[in-house]
């Protein structure tokens, strides 16, 4: 019995050593893989309403060394563009009244519909916020001053201003009758002595009356000129004739006063005789009381003199004097053209009476108490006025409206790398990568640690993980902005972002086999970030950050006075709107439970997934994923998806803030609202022969507030929703090398070069898989035929217009998936999808005028794809003809603009990634060999199927002939020599643009040509070993003869390589 | 948690473990097939992780740590 029992237990030990060497057979347990095997997959993400797309372009490598180490590389790159949620605010803060802005600032009068909450497109001055177009603008900020000022008014009466006397006591007319004496030598403009009055005593004094003196001007050519008293002595009067320099009048103490009228007597008579054009009284007012120098001026002309009136000689009667001679402080009447006493012998007279004089009201400087009322004033007004703009009246729940920006096309590139060592029970995962976007750079790496137990039905993993982020932020020039606005508006000078953010990660997961057809695993992670964890392109509008007083003071601040950071601690981005802030620290927990079941009766496999997580900045999520993975018949898997999640809102998380929060932490991001997201899919795979799986699918996902487990969630405002859809290719290299016959027979066909294509198809069933490169330069000189042209020569190459600029070197690159297919014997199908990748450099054209779009430009994208088939119409011995018929289908973009945004010029014709166009490639191959020795000749071309794509243009015809031979210098190693001529047509109609034409690439007929190339080349096929039947041949591609169509860049050349298998 | 519920799940542990005992390695067969392993797609899956931490709040759980990203 026992040595039954030790032989069963040890053929149970035999059998169980083999079974666990079998390949796969170690359920969910680490083995190398057991051949290289490879990956390319292309995704393609689309949002509704014209939201972010992106495309994502993955591939991966398992290169597996002995059974122990396993190395995997793989690269990721994701180009997105489309606009994305920026902030959101309450409905009642859109679409306001709002005077537009005149070029210096002032409101006009047209209104337009403005956001209360608007982004700045650049940084922000606080002149921008206010006055400059800012919050001052809105028409309920003006309208809400009259109430404001009717309020304040009624609360607060102006402080009255304490009386001030007028200059003279009251009205006073001088009438005369107190003149003493017959004549007054004095010169009342003369320096008065102590009192006031003008020097000299009795008749050789000053006349005086009511306070008032009057006397002659000083006059050094005559030291007894006087004034006379005329009239009877019931009506004295004044009397001046030509024997002074005329009537001065002041106040004893120099007072203003009013000159209202005067009794002017001057009719002509014998001692008043003329009546010429310059005789004339001149009336002249002074702001001066006394100026000893006015008989030596011109008696017209002086500094000090502030009204001037001229009356005829003759006049006779009362003169009303106009207001120019409201407070004066002296006037002087004499006869024009004598301040002096005449010495000429010129005679006139004139008698002066009733001089109305009154008293100036001095209007007085406002008081301490006025002065602090009326900035009270100004300042309550504006306040009530931002208030009534600021605090508009938000019912509880408006409706939050989302405002977008446009993402700029960027791509993120993600290398990464990770080896695995297997140990007996153990497996040492090390991996790490980096990843790079423009304004975000990150690193991360990781390691864990398998152990199995328990015949390997349990697995347990630890790992760690450290990613390190650096976030900047472009598009905002903060110092050119402010330089622009200068100091006096008071710019944010914030400094540019440069922050770091750091996550650690420890993760725990246990697998274990439950029965023959099912499989759990549990999993927990924890993650710990810290540093700066916002989103620098996501905005709040928060009110209140800033009050209406701060905004006064912005308003009212002079140049360089504010200090952003004592207004608010938030970053500001435009009227009522800030960058958002998050909690500089994260932690957060998730658990994970995966059943795996696989149903034998249904030949089916149902994944379970359901993820519970949780946060410190409160949001719980809830995930649930069911797929299932149905085999069919023919290799076939079909799998559909299905997937639930929902999550909390973020404790700092509204769609927008009606009060600040005392934490100043504030995010109106969607991706932390409560919400809940459903998402299905289809996709389906074929798996060819042992090594090879194509599979496409398609998912959409839609998010809504609505769906939030428990309700609560954030509305419908921020609903949205997507697809995804992707294709993959998945290759076991070693199969391919696996001896098929089908291999031996492809690869018995003679090699070819690499620049030719579509040239021989499979036998039946036979699948192959090839990746072509091709590298065109061309650099240099212009062409014109096949003669250089100068740069000057260029210009005229343009059209209508002179040419500004002219490429200088221009690169393309393309990379060609080629994928065939051989149902029959004699039929071939083949898909080839494509992307490309150009670059242009500009150069300006000296003595041109200044191009608008020079600089390099860079296009890079999905290609045209083609797909069709091949027919092998003759066969004998080692010569064959093939027919092939490709069609090619428009995937590529044929209007791509230089930064693939609407409001860019678009690229040039040899800038487009397609046709845009279907477009027919018809083809003939002849093939033979002899030997060591092949040839072959291939006559292609191309059809435009459609006059015009919908840019307006059409690429031209084209067809191509070569010839080649070659020979088997080793058994491994082929040299081909080629020659071939293609004519490609110029383009047809024009591609639709609103810029003028700057550079000869943007013109029609300056595309295509005539050219001749000799092509040079090696073809390597792996003989034997792992890698069997992979075949590796470059070809160099020489331009001989060049006649292109118009003025073009000079061809440099071009590189072919392709990589290719069969199976 | 409480005593009882300590217990009642160390006894569906050991029921649990008890069960997978019995799956003997020529039984295993299924467990090897593509579509029952914890990731069969991997790339796929990979880019369903990136749109959904750029689309959602939650991370982690089965699946490790890959870069960060400034997804919009």
């Amino acid at each position: 019995m026992a040595a039954a029992a030790t032989e069963s237990s040890r053929a149970l030990f035999a059998l169980t050593t083999a079974a666990l060497a079998l390949p796969g057979m170690r359920a969910a347990a680490a083995l190398p893989a057991s051949e290289p095997s490879a990956t390319a997959q292309f995704g393609y993400y689309q949002e509704s309403d014209s939201r972010m797309r992106v495309e994502v372009w993955h591939g991966d490598l398992v290169l597996p060394y002995h059974d122990r180490f396993e190395l995997s590389v793989s690269f990721d790159r994701d180009t997105y563009s489309g606009a994305t949620p920026a902030y959101s605010l309450p409905t009642a803060m859109t679409n306001r009244p709002k005077y537009a802005q005149n070029d210096d600032g002032s409101p006009a009068s047209a209104l337009s519909l403005a956001d209360v909450v608007t982004a700045a497109s650049q940084g922000v001055t606080a002149g921008e916020l206010t006055i400059l177009g800012g919050l001052n603008a809105y028409k309920e900020f003006v309208d809400a001053r009259a109430a404001a000022e009717a309020a304040f008014l009624a609360a607060n009466p102006r402080p009255l201003s304490p009386p001030v006397p007028p200059t003279l006591p009251g009205p006073v007319s001088l009438d005369f009758q107190g003149m003493a004496l017959g004549s007054y030598a004095g010169a009342a403009n003369a320096t008065p002595v102590a009192g006031g009055a003008c020097p000299g005593l009795g008749a050789l004094g000053c006349y005086g009356e009511d306070g008032m003196v009057i006397g002659i001007v000083a006059d050094a050519t005559n030291p007894i000129a006087h004034l006379h008293r005329v009239g009877p002595a019931a009506n004295r009067a004044l009397g001046y004739h030509a024997d002074s320099s005329g009537i001065y009048v002041r106040a004893l103490d120099g007072a203003a006063f009013n000159l209202d009228s005067l009794l002017l007597h001057a009719p002509i008579s014998g001692a008043n005789p003329d009546a010429g054009a310059d005789d004339v009284w001149e009336i002249l007012g002074f702001d001066t009381a006394a100026d000893p120098t006015l008989g030596a001026g011109n008696g017209v002309d002086y500094a000090t003199r502030v009204a001037r009136l001229s009356i005829a000689n003759g006049y006779d009667g009362t003169l009303n004097l106009p207001a120019a001679f409201d407070n004066i402080r002296a006037f002087w009447i004499h006869y024009r053209g004598y301040p002096q006493t005449p010495a000429d012998g010129k005679d006139f007279e004139l008698r002066l009476d009733d001089v109305a004089l009154s008293g100036v009201q001095a209007t007085p400087g406002d008081t301490p108490a006025q002065l602090a009322w009326a900035a009270a004033l100004e300042r309550s007004v504006a306040i009530a006025q931002f208030q009534a703009v600021l605090d508009r009246a938000v019912p509880s729940g408006d409706r939050p409206v989302q405002r977008f920006q446009t993402q700029p096309r960027e791509s993120r590139t993600q290398p990464s790398l990770n080896a695995r060592w297997f140990f007996d029970d153990t497996t040492l995962r090390v991996g790490g990568g980096v990843s790079d976007e423009p304004d975000f750079e990150s690193s991360f790496g990781s390691f864990d640690v398998t152990r199995e137990f328990n015949e390997r039905l349990t697995s347990i993993t630890l790992g760690y993980g450290y990613t390190r982020n650096r976030i900047s932020r472009s598009g905002v020039d903060h110092a050119g902005h402010a330089q622009a606005h200068g100091e006096e508006h008071n710019a944010t000078d914030y400094p540019a972002l440069d922050a770091h953010s750091e996550y650690h990660t420890v993760t725990a997961s246990l697998g274990q086999v439950l029965a023959k057809d099912r499989l759990l695993q549990v999993s927990g992670s924890y993650t710990h970030q810290s540093g700066y964890l916002s989103n620098p392109y996501k905005f709040v509008y928060v009110r209140g950050e800033i009050t209406a007083e701060e905004y006064y003071a912005l308003w009212q601040a002079g140049a360089g006075e504010v200090d952003w950071a004592s207004v608010t601690p938030l970053e500001v981005a435009g009227i009522e709107l800030f960058r958002e802030r998050r909690p500089d620290r994260r932690r957060q927990l998730a658990l994970s439970t995966r059943l795996n079941q696989h149903l034998d009766a249904l030949d089916a496999s149902l994944q379970l997934d359901y993820r519970w997580y949780r946060d410190d900045w409160d949001i719980d999520a809830h995930t649930f994923t069911v797929e299932w993975y149905q085999s069919l018949p023919r290799d076939v898997e079909l799998t559909p998806y299905l997937r639930y999640y929902t999550q909390s809102r973020a404790e700092f998380f509204a769609p927008y803030f009606l009060a600040p929060r005392a934490d100043h932490t504030y995010s109106s991001d969607y991706r932390l609202s409560g919400f809940g997201a459903l998402s299905g899919g289809l996709r389906l795979a074929k798996t060819f022969g042992a090594g090879l799986k194509l599979e496409a699918g398609i998912e959409y996902y839609t998010h809504q507030g609505d769906l939030k487990l428990g309700g609560g969630g954030a509305g419908d405002y921020a609903d949205f929703d997507n697809y995804l859809a992707h294709a993959s290719l998945n290759v076991d290299l070693g199969a391919a090398g696996g001896g098929h016959a089908h291999h031996a027979a492809h690869h018995a066909q003679a090699p070819l070069p690499a620049g030719v294509m579509a040239a021989h198809g499979l036998p039946k069933d036979g699948v192959m898989l090839a990746y072509r490169y091709m590298d065109m330069r061309q650099d240099g000189a212009f062409r014109l035929g096949s003669a250089a042209l100068a740069d000057a020569a260029v210009a005229a190459h343009c059209g209508r217009s002179a040419c500004r600029a002219r490429p200088s070197s221009m690169t393309m690159r393309m990379h060609m998936l080629e994928v065939m297919v051989a149902p029959t014997e004699r039929l071939t199908l083949m898909l080839m999808p494509q992307t490309i990748d150009g670059e242009m450099e500009m150069r300006a054209i000296p003595g041109a005028a200044a191009a608008a779009h020079a600089g390099d430009h860079e296009s890079d994208g999905l290609g045209d794809t083609q797909f069709g088939a091949l027919l092998r119409v003759y066969q004998h011995g080692t010569q064959q003809v093939q027919a092939g018929l490709l069609l090619s289908a428009p995937t590529g973009e044929y209007a791509a603009t230089l930064d693939d945004s609407a409001d860019t010029p678009p690229q040039d014709y040899g800038m487009q990634r397609g046709s845009g166009t279907w477009d027919l490639r018809p083809s003939l191959t002849w093939l033979g060999a002899q030997g060591r020795w092949f040839y072959g000749a291939q006559l292609g071309a191309v059809f435009r199927l459609e006059d015009a794509n919908d840019a307006g243009y059409a690429l031209g015809d084209g067809w191509q002939a070569s010839g080649w031979g070659g020979v088997q210098f080793l058994p491994w190693l082929a040299g081909t020599l080629r020659i071939a001529h293609a004519v490609q047509d110029a383009v047809r109609g024009e591609l639709a643009r609103e810029e003028p034409i700057e550079s000869p690439a943007e013109l029609p007929f300056n595309q295509g040509g005539r050219y001749t190339d000799l092509g040079i080349g090696a073809v390597a096929t792996v003989t034997g070993g792992a890698f069997a039947g992979h075949r590796f041949s470059a070809e160099w591609l020489q331009p001989i003869a060049d006649d292109p169509n118009g003025a073009q860049l000079e061809r440099d050349g071009a590189l072919m390589a392709s990589w290719s298998f069969a199976f | 948690m409480s005593e009882r519920a300590v217990r009642v799940a160390f006894v569906l542990s050991c029921l649990a473990l008890a069960a997978c005992a019995q799956v003997e390695p020529w039984q295993r067969g299924t467990l090897a097939r593509r579509d029952m392993q914890l990731t069969p797609d991997p790339a796929l899956a990979a880019l369903r992780d990136h749109l959904h931490v750029s689309k959602e709040a939650a991370q982690g759980g089965h699946r490790g740590l890959g870069g960060g990203c400034g997804c919009n």
